[in-house]
């Protein structure tokens, strides 16, 4: 039965969708949450530079040092970054995008130099293939299991297995940093954590999403959940669940149209965003024309 | 645990010696020289900019200093983060953050709680206590962006009370603050002193600041003067730490805060 399903390609596609979504909306929440979502942009673009040259140094695209290698490059971006700040040359925006722009660039260059010799695309590279991450497989318990959703799996477990062990100082590291160094909770190296743990995750995610498509399930759903509810234990879930909807329908629809169907997930994710924000701007102002006397306003 | 031999001037609840601070190349603090002897209520005061939410930060460890030292109640800050707790300036957070009163209040707990354990009952039972002593129980399960200035302030002084600490140090408590939450957190703070504990204030109005702290650190960048409330709140420190921006002020006001104007502060 479980054979059975890792046979039939489009319920491998969308679960691949459904685990990039739900691996990267772990991070994704606080990341949204600190103000960090284009710290996101930065990392997903930068690992396209370690990508190649953990490829280059080891021939290989997947397996867990490849995972490691580039996801250090996300690392290195944000210590880059940090350091161009100190300088008090450049403001921090600024510094964020000299530095993943320039890592980008060249590993856009170094796939232009060497990538004639294997079946490495720009295209591909930047978006991804999900519609053919079942042609890679991997036997796992006896079936045959995509490498993309192997890799996945191991980044959410990962991921799920750090948010909730250290869900208290993750959340307060994210509200109040400077309460948390007081406190003596290192905020600064749980940050650093969760950004490997997203340049992880963006690598894990590369060859189903790529790093442009992979910005968009680790900001949106956490930004539209962030929309729905105000308790944080439900915002994690919640963005997984969107996730989730933003894969089935996304892959329908692409088959429908004939599109990319990872560019049709992602975008289902814009679509559920734009769905939840207006329907908040109606119910608000419904609720502006009949206030409630006596009653507290309604947040926010 | 550490032998009081590695203690020094564990006699004052904040020994600070030398400290210089600066960001990048401007300089926000010089050459400090400071001393709180435990158990009164301190005012911090001084004009915009000379360095008073520095000076906090330094004692908390959050700024690396480019000299001098630390010591709280003889210890350097390493040592002492259960003594001592930190109530930063309220616009420092986000307060549109998913998260209730009572969860905030409860962050104060954290490290006691320790590293990757939960919260329990207990500890939600005694920041409900935390926030009766603000008047805020009501409000536990409001989110904290619901809240009005004066609440929220009163939010961060129960989340600094339920560490219990033996130093207490707020950055602006009464800045923005309706009169009821003014009179809630000061008579707190008095409380705290009659207990014993040290408390140090960061205060921005000239006019109210005598009646109410009984320890005053003058400070413009440099340390302009320290002491008992009497002997430093003088025309001329008071010249010395303000300057030009003293106008309003008048050695006749000392004595009459409701005719001093307000100098150097943010309502
Ligand atoms: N993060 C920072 N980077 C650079 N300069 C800073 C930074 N924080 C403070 N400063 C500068 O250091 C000096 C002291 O700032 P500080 O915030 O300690 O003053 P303050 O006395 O608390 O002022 P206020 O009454 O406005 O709160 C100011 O000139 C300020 O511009
Ligand atoms: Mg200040």
């Amino acid at each position: 039965m479980l054979a059975a399903l890792f046979d039939s390609i489009p319920a491998m596609i969308v679960l691949t969708g459904v685990l990039v979504g739900a691996a990267a909306a772990l991070p994704g929440v606080f990341l949204v949450l600190r103000g960090n979502a284009m710290l996101t942009d930065a990392i997903s673009h930068s690992i396209v530079f370690g990508v190649i040259m953990v490829w280059l140094l080891t021939r290989e695209l997947s397996g867990p040092v490849q995972l490691i290698g580039a996801g250090l490059t996300g690392v290195l971006t944000v210590a880059l970054t940090e350091a161009l700040t100190r300088t008090g040359l450049v403001k921090t925006d600024a510094a964020i995008g000299l530095v993943f722009s320039m890592l980008f660039a060249t590993g856009i260059l170094l796939i232009g130099i060497f990538a004639r010799q294997v079946h490495l695309h720009a295209d591909t590279i930047l978006l991804g293939e999900i519609g053919f991450v079942w042609m890679r497989t991997t036997p796992v318990l006896g079936v045959a299991v995509p490498v993309s959703m192997v890799m996945l799996g191991v980044v959410l477990v990962l991921n799920l297995v750090f948010v909730v062990l250290f869900w208290k100082e993750l959340k307060l590291a994210t509200f109040d940093p400077a309460l948390a160094a007081a406190l003596g909770l290192a905020p600064a190296a749980l940050h650093y954590t969760l950004l490997t743990l997203t340049s992880v995750t963006a690598v894990a995610a590369f060859d189903a999403v790529g790093p442009v498509l992979f910005i968009a399930f680790v900001i949106v759903p956490p930004a539209t959940a962030l929309l729905m509810t105000r308790r944080l234990a439900l915002i994690v879930p919640l963005a997984a669940a969107l996730s989730t909807i933003a894969c089935v329908s996304g892959y329908f629809l692409a088959v429908h149209w004939n599109v990319a169907i990872g560019g049709m997930m992602a975008t289902m994710t814009g679509v559920l965003f734009v769905m939840v924000l207006s329907m908040r701007a109606l119910k608000r102002q419904l609720q502006h024309r009949r206030p409630v006397p006596g009653n507290p306003a309604p947040w926010p | 645990m550490a032998g009081s031999a590695d203690l020094h001037e564990p006699g004052f609840a904040l020994h600070v010696e030398d400290l210089t601070v600066r960001y990048g190349s401007s300089i926000a603090l010089w050459d400090i020289d400071l001393d709180v002897p435990p158990g009164r209520l301190v005012a911090i005061v001084g004009p915009n900019g000379s360095g008073k939410s520095t000076l906090l930060k330094s004692v908390m460890g959050l700024l690396r200093p480019v000299a001098g030292h630390i010591r709280i109640f003889g210890e350097p800050i390493s040592r002492a983060r259960s003594r001592v707790a930190y109530v930063h300036q309220r616009a420092e957070v986000d307060w549109d953050f998913p998260a209730t009163v009572l969860e905030v209040v409860t962050m104060g707990l954290y490290r006691r709680i320790g590293w990757l354990r939960p919260v329990r009952k207990a500890h939600r039972q005694a920041a409900l206590e935390a926030l009766a002593e603000v008047g805020m129980e009501a409000f536990a399960t409001r989110q904290i962006g619901q809240l009005s200035g004066g609440q929220q302030q009163r939010v961060f002084i129960a989340r600094a009370l339920i560490q219990q600490a033996d130093l207490v140090l707020l950055d602006e408590p009464l800045a923005g603050v309706d009169a009821v939450s003014e009179d809630i957190i000061l008579s707190l703070l008095r409380s705290l002193r009659d207990r014993g504990k040290s408390v140090v204030v960061v205060h921005h109005d000239l006019s109210t600041v005598r009646r109410r702290f009984d320890w005053m650190v003058l400070l413009n960048r440099r340390l302009i003067a320290q002491g008992e409330m009497r002997d430093v709140y003088t025309p001329a420190n008071l010249k010395a730490a303000y300057g030009g921006q003293m106008a309003v002020f008048d050695a006749a006001d000392a004595d009459d805060p409701a005719r001093s104007g307000r100098v150097g502060g943010q309502v």
